[in-house]
């Protein structure tokens, strides 16, 4: 009932004139995100984050989880009209949903999307509701053994974080974990690797190099692009699938929520994985095997649906362990942040009211979406045709802005500067970004806790292997360690056209 | 790539080598020595594990095969002369120069004509529109995020000689 009384709190906040126009706003910046290739949710929740300076703690909130759960089906529409995908986590839905507009059926694998969309955001939003304040309670014993066990859980996720190479990947993690000890050490207060830089000592601003990384150097990549040849779009017929076509979907859509959410709440996975994971397990289980990859429904639900569902499982660990379980997640601490408020287990008791109120936003945003997908697709898909140059200008100017923002200094610019040349080095060299952004936001953290441990034990390690929870963690930690290797077994082989594309777009949302 | 990766792991050994020298030089404060680990132990072990990584990547780059033509980064080899490529590339640099100037000139000159400049120089050469949509995308642009961040968020953006 507790949950029940409390939903309808925030529903009540969620209709409030402001906090729903930023809902309305942040599904449309979504979807619209999504829409555009080489913009991935995380950048854009990155850029914008600075438009956020001047609302409350909860409209910010509201708009940017918006922003990221609208860009999971936006990503779905390019990949499925024009073989592009918007976002690295509907790169699979290309394969069949391409297909599908070749033979015509364009209508009804935008339609299903959206309707899976909306059941599996539905789903991992009850998941959410239900499970976020228990294991926040459950959360409430930890000390820094645990918090480091759980950092540490969320830092090994960095094998998994979209790269081919595991040792680059790594290697990216602990050029991150580095950036992050520069400024002045919060145990001791010895100033580290500021080399005499004032604007060094409180460190580097990760929000500053999450710009440079993700915003300057896509607008750098995309004004490199070629155009590509795309295959002739199948004439759309209607916007929704038929009422046989829902039901042969069902059970896909069933199953990609579930996975999804699940796969969401793993700090070691995330959307990306959930909708591979769903591809290969709709692609196994598919009655009509040849029909994969030419045009099956159930292998555009399934995957359609599971994005979606982790994007709202990756939000239960954020907002009642403060651990981030994808990009944009570990943004959204960036937000939470600025507005004074730290993620973690006391959010739910302290700032219950905001997050009911953003979990009943997303909830509405979840139903717009859908009205959206099956009224305004057509439109949307028009900001397709903005020049590059356009864009990416607007995208630099507005990088610099964002920087500047920060902390009304060029030194925050500048870092933006140097990040988005570095990461546009690493994308050149395919080394990806996220791990550097893991690093930097959870090292610190992992460090304090970790010497703050030894603090407790004089010295002794067996504090980590005493406590149950910090051993659990760690355990699986070790385990997460080595689930990119497991997955990697089951993931589908995809055709070289896609594989190009996936490799064009962004990273992990 | 083995060029491009052999050159990322023999500067990132550099990396690490410098962090891993300046870690083991950083003090440690009596009162801090209960923990056993300084200000100094956690960067110099995240030093240690780069280098370690630096070196199997280099490692990796002399004992894989070359790839065969056509595959892979070979693509790039392949589109080297193509006029598309070249053409990207231009756009890459422009970009690159045209924000660094920015970068660089608007704490001088202001926000409003470096961002107006940045836009109508970017939307000319990579997007050769007319000079009149160049413009008119300028002036969007640049109104757009002026009105956001400094009429409506108040962020004090960078002014120049004429206040703007």
């Amino acid at each position: 009932m507790d949950i029940l009384s409390n939903l309808y709190n925030g529903f009540g906040a969620a209709l409030i004139p402001q906090n729903l126009f930023f809902t309305i706003l942040g599904q449309l910046i979504g979807i619209s995100v999504g829409i555009l290739p080489g913009i991935n949710s995380s950048m854009a929740v990155a850029t914008l984050l600075p438009l956020t300076f001047g609302l409350t703690p909860t409209a910010s909130l509201v708009l940017l989880s918006g922003i990221y759960m609208g860009s999971m089906f936006g990503g779905s529409i390019t990949s499925i009209l024009l073989r592009v995908p918007g976002t690295s986590t509907a790169a699979v839905i290309c394969l069949d949903g391409y297909e599908m507009t070749c033979q015509g059926r364009a209508g009804c694998a935008l339609g299903i999307t959206a309707i899976g969309s909306w059941v599996a955001g539905t789903f991992s939003l009850l998941v959410l509701m239900s499970v976020g304040p228990l294991l926040s309670e459950y959360a409430l014993s930890f000390g820094p053994p645990e918090y480091f066990a759980l950092v540490f859980f969320g830092l090994t996720m960095i094998t998994s974080l979209g790269s081919d190479s595991m040792v680059k990947g790594l290697m990216a993690g602990a050029f991150g974990l580095m950036l992050g000890t520069i400024g002045i050490d919060p145990v001791t207060g010895v100033n580290r690797f500021t080399f005499g830089q004032v604007d060094l000592l409180n460190g580097v601003d990760f929000i500053a190099v999450l710009i440079g990384m993700f915003a300057v150097t896509q607008s750098l990549a995309n004004l490199e692009n070629k155009p590509g040849a795309m295959c002739q779009m199948g004439k759309m017929t209607s916007l929704l699938p038929s009422w046989k076509e829902i039901k042969e979907s069902a059970w896909s859509i069933a199953r990609g929520s579930v996975l999804g959410t699940f796969i969401g709440i793993l700090p070691g996975a995330g959307a990306t994985t959930a909708a591979f994971l769903s591809y290969s397990m709709e692609a196994q289980i598919a009655k009509d095997k040849k029909s994969v990859g030419k045009g099956n429904i159930a292998c555009v639900a399934g995957p359609g649906s599971a994005d979606n569902a982790a994007s709202g499982g990756a939000l239960i660990p954020l907002f009642s362990l403060g651990i981030p379980g994808s990009e944009t997640t570990a943004v959204l601490i960036g937000a939470l942040m600025i507005h004074g408020i730290r993620p973690g287990p006391l959010l739910f008791t302290e700032h219950g009211s905001m997050i009911w109120c953003v979990i009943a936003s997303l909830y509405i945003a979840n139903c717009l979406g859908f009205i959206l997908a099956t009224a305004g697709i057509k439109p949307l898909t028009l900001i397709l045709k903005l020049p590059v140059a356009v864009m990416s200008a607007f995208i630099l100017v507005m990088s610099f802005v964002g920087g500047y923002a920060l902390n009304n200094s060029m030194a925050e610019v500048w870092i933006v500067f140097i990040s988005g040349i570095v990461g546009y080095i690493m994308k050149r060299l395919d080394v990806p970004v996220a791990p550097v952004i893991l690093g930097l936001v959870l090292g610190p953290l992992a460090e304090k806790s970790f010497r703050q441990a030894l603090f407790m034990s004089d010295g002794s390690l067996s504090i980590f292997i005493e406590r149950p929870i910090t051993l659990f963690f760690i355990l699986a930690g070790v385990v997460s360690l080595f689930l990119p290797f497991i997955l990697s077994k089951f993931q589908p082989k995809m055709p070289d056209s896609c594989q190009m594309n996936l490799e064009e777009g962004s990273g992990r949302k | 790539m083995p060029w491009g990766d052999r050159a990322l792991a023999v500067v990132m050994l550099a990396v690490s080598s410098v962090g891993a020298y300046l870690s083991f030089k950083l003090p440690f404060p009596a009162f801090a020595k209960a923990a056993k680990v300084g200000p100094g132990h956690f960067p110099a072990a995240v030093s240690i594990l780069m280098g370690v990584l630096a070196l199997i990547l280099l490692i990796k780059t002399f004992l894989s095969k070359p790839e065969p033509a056509g595959n892979d980064g070979s693509d790039a080899t392949k589109e080297e002369s193509s006029p598309v490529d070249k053409m990207g590339r231009k756009h890459l640099v422009t970009g690159f120069v045209l924000f660094a100037l920015f970068v660089f000139l608007t704490p001088m000159i202001g926000f409003i004509p470096a961002s107006i400049l940045l836009v109508i120089s970017m939307v000319r050469i990579v997007g050769a529109m007319s000079w009149a949509k160049c413009g008119l995308t300028s002036v969007l642009i640049t109104g757009f995020l002026w009105v956001v961040f400094v009429y409506w968020l108040q962020v004090p953006l960078p002014t120049g000689p004429m206040g703007v």
